[in-house]
């Protein structure tokens, strides 16, 4: 490549053919081809297009969304049912859910569930904010320890908090419950209004 | 070969039909790039200090400050100022200054220059006073209420009128390249403005869009996506077109490609935007669409890039000694980056892991730092010393933007990359129990708040070139004779006779 090519005076290489007339302003054009990298590169999206198109609306060889969340919760429902299969059974019931209350280990572990997620509403110390208040003696939906787990699993849907079933496993939730029963009476600043029923425990 | 044989023989005003339009058609009005490249320069410095504010606001949140300065009312200043006055004014500045010399004569109406110029820093500051009050349609890139949008109408109108009445009057025989490229801009931003912007006026500040639900989502990413096509693509291509073998003082490498990768570019890019609305409420058949197209504008977006590179084959020896022709490789190199990046994320795969999280971020900067920013950057010391017959006030200046604005570009989209690849992968982890690794929304950002810090530092680097260029654009005015006659047209030999009927 030859370095002084100034336009107006610029024979070319046997590349480089300039075109005549197609001076703008001083600006020149080459009459070069367009590479045909280029070109393939742009025929080969063009065919993966018509390919995608068919393939997805036509044959049905590519997933729609629908299609991808289907498979996609199916490998989730086996992987958890693979992984429950695998631990030891958990029973619902006052007697299993009581032993990890008063457990300070299972409290822990409840309170760092807790940080995540359900501090959001309840407060960071239970006192409530959108959530009512976890540490007074008033509650909504009843407080034997199958209930509250029942309320973290399930949610409640005109209260507005969301089921934690899938983000939670059966033991975080109990821990969970663990945690709740171990804020009761603590009596935090700014506590939230009572709601609910009064329960003494 | 003698091509570029020119004489320097004014014409005379009376010989012209189009006379009674235009007080001197001698000579080329450059007071009105003059004073597009002044606004561009202000509206640069404005925009991206705001873009370093909200860069801040999120790391730190007391730089909310009260309710006019918060985030939510910035960012839609933040983005109108640099895409619609630091790049609009810019391309404004390319329009009139190449228009006039690709068709040897003088802008058709200079009151028609005028209007357009104070028209479109009326608009700035309209939206300017009401985006912090929070008067807004909500409309991405679109925020501005009916009352602005009727006069963004009118002033593109007379922009356009302006321009095509200097084609018609034009004195070369061929349309180059960046004309073409211009034509587009103007017509398809004029088909999306009014598409996108019709709704119906409620108060003197508020409007309804005619479209609802997923359709006005829809008409938005069709005006969305093609704001950076039309008004971030096409016309940075003909600035390109016209400046860089202008600088580089070489021909264009191949004329073919510029038509192929055209036509092919304003043809496929209006398709492209559903590819926004990946796995949204937007019917499967409309994103497919969007994802083929995005696709397949792959290459006719790099034909812009292979012009541009292979236009500098036996010149790159000149990217030692000048900086404009160093700024225009890099604008051009991210452009073809930010271009490969585009398709890539528009399939629905890679979408599925980049919506929603700053890896959009890093790539609209690659391609509005990168390209729009450093080619902006490139005319501006082009066009100094010849605007204001001086040269450079310094060309040391002028290096330390270069490097530090390209530092500032790398740090700024590295970080945001970061961000946004690991903040999709912590959405989507999963245990071996089959449940969310992360199920907590907070978690997730408060893991990419190191890359804010990173991306504030990078754009804060970005903002002290354009300071340091605004240093050297004020200094180099200073230096400028007090003379201000306008350019006499030098003519092509026997043009003389064209665009006069």
């Amino acid at each position: 490549m030859q370095d002084e090519h100034t336009p107006g005076n610029d024979s070319g290489t046997s590349q480089d053919q300039l075109i005549q007339g197609h001076t703008y302003d001083g600006i020149q054009e080459y009459d070069n081809p367009m590479p045909g990298w280029w070109v393939w590169i742009f025929v080969g999206t063009a065919i993966f297009a018509v390919y995608y198109v068919l393939g997805i609306n036509v044959f049905g060889f590519i997933n729609t969304y629908e299609e991808d969340l289907d498979e996609s919760l199916a490998q989730l429902a086996t992987i958890r049912s693979e992984h429950a299969a695998a631990q030891p059974a958990f029973t619902v019931d006052e007697e299993t859910i009581g032993s990890y209350v008063g457990d300070s280990e299972k409290i822990t572990a409840g309170a760092a569930s807790y940080a995540t997620v359900c501090a959001a509403c309840h407060g960071d110390v239970g006192q409530g904010l959108i959530g009512p208040n976890l540490t007074d003696e008033y509650w909504i939906k009843g407080n034997t320890n199958v209930d509250i787990y029942t309320i973290i699993t399930q949610g409640s849907l005109e209260k507005g908090m969301p089921p934690w079933e899938g983000a939670f496993s059966p033991e975080q939730r109990a821990e969970l419950v663990a945690f709740v029963r171990s804020l009761e009476g603590t009596n935090p600043p700014n506590p939230k209004a009572p709601e609910g029923e009064k329960i003494e425990s | 070969m003698a091509v570029s044989s020119t004489q320097t023989d004014s014409i005379s005003t009376g010989t012209n039909q189009n006379s009674h339009h235009i007080k001197n058609r001698s000579a080329y009005d450059d007071q009105v790039v003059k004073l597009f490249l002044i606004a561009t320069v202000i509206w640069g410095f404005v925009g991206m200090l705001v873009g370093v504010l909200i860069a801040l606001q999120l790391p730190f949140w007391p730089a909310n400050m009260g309710e006019y300065l918060t985030f939510g009312r910035l960012r839609p200043l933040h983005t109108n100022a640099v895409i619609f006055a630091f790049a609009g004014n810019a391309i404004f500045a390319a329009i009139y200054y190449s228009t006039q010399r690709l068709c040897k004569t003088r802008m058709y109406n200079d009151l028609m220059s005028r209007i357009h110029f104070w028209g479109w820093q009326g608009i700035i500051v309209s939206a300017a006073i009401t985006l912090p009050l929070g008067i807004s349609t909500s409309k991405e890139y679109a925020e501005l209420e009916w009352p602005i949008d009727i006069a963004i109408t009118l002033v593109w109108v007379v922009f356009a009128f302006n321009f095509f009445g200097t084609l018609r009057v034009r004195r070369e025989k061929h349309m180059y390249v960046a004309l073409w490229f211009y034509i587009a801009t103007i017509i398809t931003v004029a088909v999306l403005h009014l598409g996108n912007s019709l709704a119906i006026p409620w108060a003197a500040m508020h409007s309804y869009p005619i479209y609802a639900g997923v359709q006005d989502a829809f008409i938005q990413w069709w005006y969305g996506h093609n704001a950076v096509a039309f008004f971030l693509t096409t016309p940075f291509l003909g600035l390109m077109y016209y400046f860089l073998p202008k600088a580089a003082e070489r021909p264009v490498f191949s004329y073919r490609l510029s038509i192929v990768h055209f036509w092919s570019l304003v043809f496929i890019y209006i398709w492209a935007g559903p590819h926004h609305l990946n796995y949204t409420a937007l019917p499967e058949w409309a994103v497919t669409l969007g994802m083929v197209f995005s696709v397949m504008l792959w290459m006719p977006s790099w034909g812009g890039m292979i012009n541009g590179l292979f236009t500098l084959r036996g010149a790159w020896h000149k990217l030692r000694d000048s900086v404009v022709l160093k700024m225009f490789v890099i604008g051009i190199t991210f452009y073809g980056m930010s271009t490969f990046e585009g398709p890539l994320l528009s399939i629905k795969s890679v979408n599925a892991l980049s919506h929603y999280t700053d890896w959009t971020i890093g790539h609209v900067h690659s391609g509005a730092l990168g390209w729009n920013g450093f080619m902006t950057f490139g005319m501006i010391y082009w066009l100094l010393p010849r605007l204001w017959k001086t040269k450079l006030w310094s060309n040391r200046l002028a290096n330390a933007h270069f490097w530090i604005g390209t530092i500032g570009i790398l740090v700024y989209v590295i970080s945001m990359y970061t961000a946004g690849i690991t903040q999709g992968l912590m959405w989507r982890a999963f245990n071996e129990a089959g449940r969310l690794l992360y199920p907590d929304f907070m978690e997730t950002v408060i893991q990419i708040i190191p890359m804010y810090w990173a991306r504030m530092i990078g754009g804060s680097m970005y903002l002290v070139g354009v300071v340091l260029m605004m240093i050297n654009v004020y200094q180099t005015i200073k230096l400028a004779p007090k003379e201000r006659k306008d350019p006499v047209i030098d003519l092509p030999a026997g043009s003389g006779a064209l665009g006069t009927a």
